[in-house]
């Protein structure tokens, strides 16, 4: 009834009907002969060869991207051909796929040059075509290593044809997961499809081939290469018999398919030609709707999505903590129209916060008083005045605003009278507004009326307490500032990553006592707080801030009349009316102190930005950098022999260890995921198991765990328990049927040999193995019993 | 769950896989969103082949059902128990059409002891070609083993539709005693001579049995004529007489209704009737048949005629084959014989016994 396998385990016959058995075993029934298996390997090979050169090569071919096709095909042909006969032999499947992965991997550090070129080229064109579609003014540029355009991308595309071979082999060859091949296929294709380029039409014709006969496999039953023992016994226990697959049906299919595709696609390309589609095609809503959301990531990342709202430079008038990292777009969001009159900071002031709500982490005005009050035009009115009084020392500006892409709000120049003046996004405001270029003429502002303006919310009294003793702070006003704005430089360091601040804590707090770092918005609202327990009148204030340097640099000069702009005195000559774009890199949050004389007046307590922050990567460029030599500017190409005179071996070496300390850390990352995923997968299997497979796994469980009682001692008298466990427990796993496993169990006291439960067990245990009928819940809660007692 | 529609064809029926059509339909409604949402070309091309391949597919299937034929065969007709035999299932395919997943559904079983079970194979079948399925089995019981096939359902190559059709093929082997280890037999000598009988011409005397019926032919006995049935039909019909009398011994299987029982009586009898045929004896054996209400008679000769006469017996289940009180009915069939052999039960025991008729 029972014969022994090639491996050795023992297998019972299958009983067709009463008293009829199948002879053969279950594999051979399912295996072909060999001419099948090599056709059904080809076959396998042709699916992966037409999913990753439809897919890569689509997407390339949809950008017009030139590089060495004939080299990509023949890569991919080869590796696909590879890739498909590792599954022809167990033994090759391990040596196979071992010998590609240090290919692979030698091939990749080795040209890496190349393939990092390559790779940033392709994405270059990639995102010379987004920045066509989404008609930026901004384009994301990698540096290419290698001047050669076309030959860096054709080695690129080979390799990554060849990576591409190889993890879709997985997924192909062995299980026939189209959707697993699909969705990252497809995504290659959803890129120039989104920004309205399309892929050649072969290219579509391999992709949809491929994947179809793919769908048709797994649809048949037929997506394991060679069905597994343990698969088809449990269909056998269903009554269900697997044949092998014909390779001659499967070729047949895949070629009907392919011959389906190639009319489709032809016909319809001569019906309705792709240039006529593409000249009639009317954007959809969802594109419209979408179309800046994607233009934000294809210029920010996927970091960009992680923030928890919409930001402009990171602010958002005054919710404060959100922001895990701010990715500027550098695209215009004001533009000002105006003459420049002075070297200092020009701010546009948009939003003023008077009282700090601590972990709601947010400013507010208050009530109307407080938003009156928030933006008085007292001093815009005794400037006013003054300019009209005297307009030699005193001057008078216009500066227009058009709202590109701002929030709807007031952008009000300092100081000016027309604080409703609001600009939505797409019109145009001319705000009035003189400068404080002298001192203001005599007269009193007056004391604040009321007691907002120095309120600390109790809940950060004790870290601002802290901090002020900290920094020792003291003395007058001026000194007070100085000393707060050395301190921040010194000991606060600037960053655009601060991190989004915990759930339940302050953002004030967090910043002061645990983060230490942070951008404009951390330092304005700390410093206010400060300030005001200090004793000194602070409010928080979001807008634009405008250096002269950055007009002089990058604004446009117009034909339009200083005189039109500009009346009175002025700093620096009058010679042009200038065009500014304010992007979210002009954003700024910045303190406004009150003075009984002046009012209200800016004061820049935000430290300057370091070399550091600027150095700033992300993870992916971390990444990236594995793969580069040097710096890609300084790089003078594949050609150049010269490398750097001073090379510092040490930083070579702190680098190579920085790498493996990476590596290190992803690996012990990826161990616990590895474990949870195992646990999951026999949890999994598990719940799905019946009584039989339960009883299974759970002995094959107990004989892991079972533990080993040394009973004799050693003649040295030392315990050698542990070692001597070990070796038995070796000699346990060694045994391959559960009469020799159960006898040793027996054999070394694990399991008593009491009532005969040894050969009950046996039985039990070989009727859940090969019986194709079900154990009985009293047989499996019996030999459960059992097992526990181990 | 399956939707069933019929077709005007009685033969053929469709149904329709609910979980392959969701599958299919979720991938068709994924892409005819990304259409709608990114208006693309290629999305376009992918829709059009979408859509169009799921007729294909269908009349490649339908086409198919008309042009698959199934047989199977094995590779020996009789066999041991234990003895390994080939049973090969044959789909022969005459179109240019293919399928990669069709089930056959195999019903498996043995007649004599009227035991069935069903089984389903699942085969791909090439175009214009021959798929063979074959399955080495063996028997651990005697009896008629059957491999028929009552219907096969054919499913596209998409999985949607499954179209099924009804087809009878059916193939028989008999799992026979061993028999090739007889032990010598010896007529015992009170039976010595009470089976041989005289033949008598006398009306009421006759010791010859009716084996066939068949049309008059000149020359043939009025007395053997057939009235009954021939006054039913237009011609004369003669019974065709074997004659009990002459070296024939009567051995009667006297077979119980318990598996295990029937099967030891099958192999002793046959034992005891290849020792008789080793010893140069004619039998003539006997075998109850319900079914008829009558004997079926069989003459072993040879080793030849033995094996014919077991896949004879065999070929009617068992229930069909036990009776009590068979003496009774000996008597009343065959009253001309003074006593015959029998092999029977008694107490879970094998025995063979005179037994004197009437």
């Amino acid at each position: 009834m029972a014969k022994k396998t090639r491996t050795g385990k023992q297998q019972q016959n299958i009983v067709l009907s009463e008293g009829i058995l199948l002879s053969d075993s279950l594999s051979a029934l399912n295996s072909a002969n060999k001419a099948d298996r090599r056709i059904n390997l080809l076959v396998r090979a042709f699916f992966l060869f037409a999913i990753v050169t439809g897919s890569l090569g689509g997407m390339l071919s949809a950008f017009h991207i030139s590089y060495a096709k004939w080299a990509f095909f023949l890569s991919a042909l080869v590796a696909a051909l590879y890739c498909a006969t590792l599954y022809a032999s167990v033994w090759w499947e391990n040596v196979g796929y071992t010998l590609i992965f240090i290919l692979s991997l030698y091939t990749g550090i080795g040209m890496r040059v190349y393939i990092s070129s390559g790779f940033y080229g392709i994405l270059n064109d990639i995102a010379a075509a987004a920045a066509a579609f989404f008609e930026a003014e901004a384009q994301v540029s990698y540096a290419e290593q290698v001047e050669n355009h076309y030959l860096a991308v054709s080695v690129a595309m080979c390799y990554f044809a060849v990576v591409g071979c190889v993890i879709t082999n997985g997924l192909i060859s062995r299980k026939a997961k189209y959707y697993s091949a699909a969705i990252p296929s497809v995504c290659f294709l959803l890129v120039p499809v989104y920004l309205e380029y399309e892929p050649a039409a072969g290219y579509i014709i391999l992709f949809a081939a491929g994947l179809i006969t793919v769908y048709i496999l797994r649809q048949s039953r037929y997506h394991y290469h060679r069905l597994k023992t343990k698969t088809l016994q449990k269909a056998a226990a269903k009554h269900i018999f697997y044949g092998n697959v014909s390779a001659k049906a499967v070729v047949s299919a895949l070629l009907a398919v392919a011959v389906l595709c190639s009319l489709v696609v032809s016909i319809t390309s001569f019906l309705l030609p792709q240039s006529v589609y593409q000249a009639d095609r009317k954007r959809s809503s969802f594109k419209v709707q979408t179309m800046d959301a994607m233009e934000n990531i294809y210029l920010l990342g996927v970091m960009g999505l992680i923030n928890f709202y919409p930001t402009t430079g990171g602010l958002v008038n005054g919710r404060l903590g959100g922001v895990n990292s701010v990715r500027l777009d550098y695209e215009p969001d004001l533009t000002l129209e105006f003459a420049p009159y002075t070297y200092d900071r020009i701010y546009l002031k948009t939003f003023v916060g008077a009282a700090y709500v601590p972990f709601e982490n947010h400013w507010s005005i208050e009530d109307a008083t407080a938003y009156t009050e928030g933006w008085d035009c007292d001093t815009a009115l005794r400037l006013k005045n003054a300019f009209w009084a005297d307009p030699v020392h005193y001057a008078k500006g216009t500066m227009k605003i058009k709202n590109i892409a701002a929030m709807r709000g007031v952008y009000l120049p300092y100081y000016s009278e027309d604080t409703r003046k609001t600009i939505v996004p797409g019109k145009t405001q001319v705000y009035t507004y003189y400068p404080l270029l002298a001192p203001l003429p005599e007269g009193n502002a007056g004391p604040l009326s009321s007691d907002l303006w120095l309120t600390v919310p109790e809940e950060n009294l004790s870290a601002i307490a802290a901090f002020c003793e900290e920094a020792e702070l003291a003395g007058s006003r001026e000194e007070i500032i100085t000393g707060l704005r050395d301190y921040f430089q010194n000991e606060y360091p600037y960053t655009l990553s601060p991190g989004i601040t915990p759930r339940r804590k302050d953002f004030v707090n967090y910043f002061l006592a645990e983060k230490r770092k942070g951008y404009c918005a951390h330092y304005a609202s700390s410093a206010v707080l400060i300030l005001r327990y200090m004793g000194i009148p602070a409010r928080y204030v979001e807008g634009y801030a405008v250096d002269a340097f950055e007009v002089a640099a990058d604004a446009n000069v117009t034909d339009l009349s200083v005189a039109d702009y500009y009346e009175g005195a002025s700093l620096i000559p009058q010679n042009a009316v200038v065009s500014y774009d304010a992007s979210d890199a002009n954003a700024h949050a910045w303190v406004e102190v009150y003075d009984d004389n002046l009012g209200w007046y800016p004061v820049e307590l935000t430290p300057y930005r370091t070399d550091a922050e600027e150095e700033r990567v992300s993870i992916w460029d971390m990444f990236t950098r594995l793969f580069q030599t040097g710096d890609g500017e300084n790089y003078a190409g594949p050609d150049t022999k010269e490398q750097p005179a001073d090379t510092d071996m040490s930083g070579a070496f702190g680098d190579l260890l920085h790498r493996l300390v990476f590596c290190l850390m992803i690996a012990l990352l990826l161990i616990p995921v590895w474990i949870l995923v195992r646990k999951g997968r026999r949890l999994y299997h598990y719940r799905r198991a019946d009584r039989s497979g339960k009883l299974l796994m759970n002995y094959h469980d107990m004989i892991r765990k079972v533990h080993v009682r040394e009973q004799a001692a050693d003649h040295s008298g030392i315990s050698m328990a542990s070692v001597k466990s070990n070796r038995l427990k070796r000699e346990l796993y060694a045994l391959r049927s559960f009469e020799a496993q159960i006898a040793w169990l027996t054999g070394h006291g694990v399991l008593s040999d009491e009532n005969g439960i040894p050969e009950k067990l046996i039985r039990i245990l070989n009727k859940a193995a090969f019986s194709p009928r079900e154990l009985s819940s009293e047989e499996f809660e019996e030999a459960c019993a059992w097992m526990a007692g181990w | 769950m399956n939707v069933n529609v019929t077709t005007g064809n009685p033969k053929k029926k469709i149904k329709i896989s609910a979980l392959h059509l969701a599958a299919f339909v979720l991938l068709y409604i994924v892409n005819l969103l990304l259409f709608l949402a990114l208006r693309g070309y290629f999305f376009l091309l992918t829709g059009m082949i979408l859509t169009l391949l799921v007729p294909c597919s269908f009349y490649a299937a339908w086409r198919l059902a008309d042009s698959v034929e199934g047989t199977i065969t094995v590779t020996h007709k009789t066999v041991r128990p234990q003895e390994p035999v080939c049973v090969i299932v044959s789909i022969t395919n005459r179109s240019f059409f293919c399928a990669l997943h069709s089930t056959w559904k195999l019903f498996i079983g043995n007649s004599f002891f009227q035991t069935e079970e069903e089984q389903k194979l699942l085969l791909s079948i090439p175009p214009r070609g021959t798929k063979r399925f074959p399955m080495t089995v063996s028997v651990t019981d005697l009896g008629r083993i059957t491999f028929s096939c009552k219907e096969y359902v054919l499913a596209d190559l998409l999985g949607i539709f499954r179209i099924c059709v009804g087809c009878s093929i059916e193939e028989c082997f008999f799992v026979l005693p061993e028999y090739s280890e007889a032990p010598q037999f010896s007529l015992p000598e009170a039976y010595a001579g009470a089976a041989e009988l005289t033949e008598s011409t006398r009306k009421g005397n006759d010791h010859s049995e009716v084996s066939d019926i068949r049309a008059y032919v000149p020359g043939d006995r009025p007395r053997d004529i057939h009235w009954k049935l021939s006054a039913r039909g237009q011609e004369l019909m003669v019974k065709e007489r074997v004659s009990l009398s002459g070296s024939e011994h009567v051995l009667l299987l006297d077979l119980p209704g318990d598996k295990t029982m029937a099967q030891k009586l099958l192999t002793e009898g046959c034992l005891q009737i290849a020792g008789m045929l080793q010893a140069r004896m004619s039998v003539r054996l006997l075998v109850w048949n319900q079914r008829l209400y009558t004997f079926d008679a069989c003459s072993c000769g040879d080793t030849d005629e033995l094996e014919a006469a077991l896949c004879e017996i065999l070929s009617t289940d068992l229930s069909s084959r036990s009776c009590s009180g068979l003496q009774h009915y000996m008597a009343n069939c065959y009253p001309q014989l003074q006593s015959y052999l029998c092999i029977t039960t008694q107490d879970d025991t094998i025995q063979m016994e005179i037994c004197t008729n009437g």
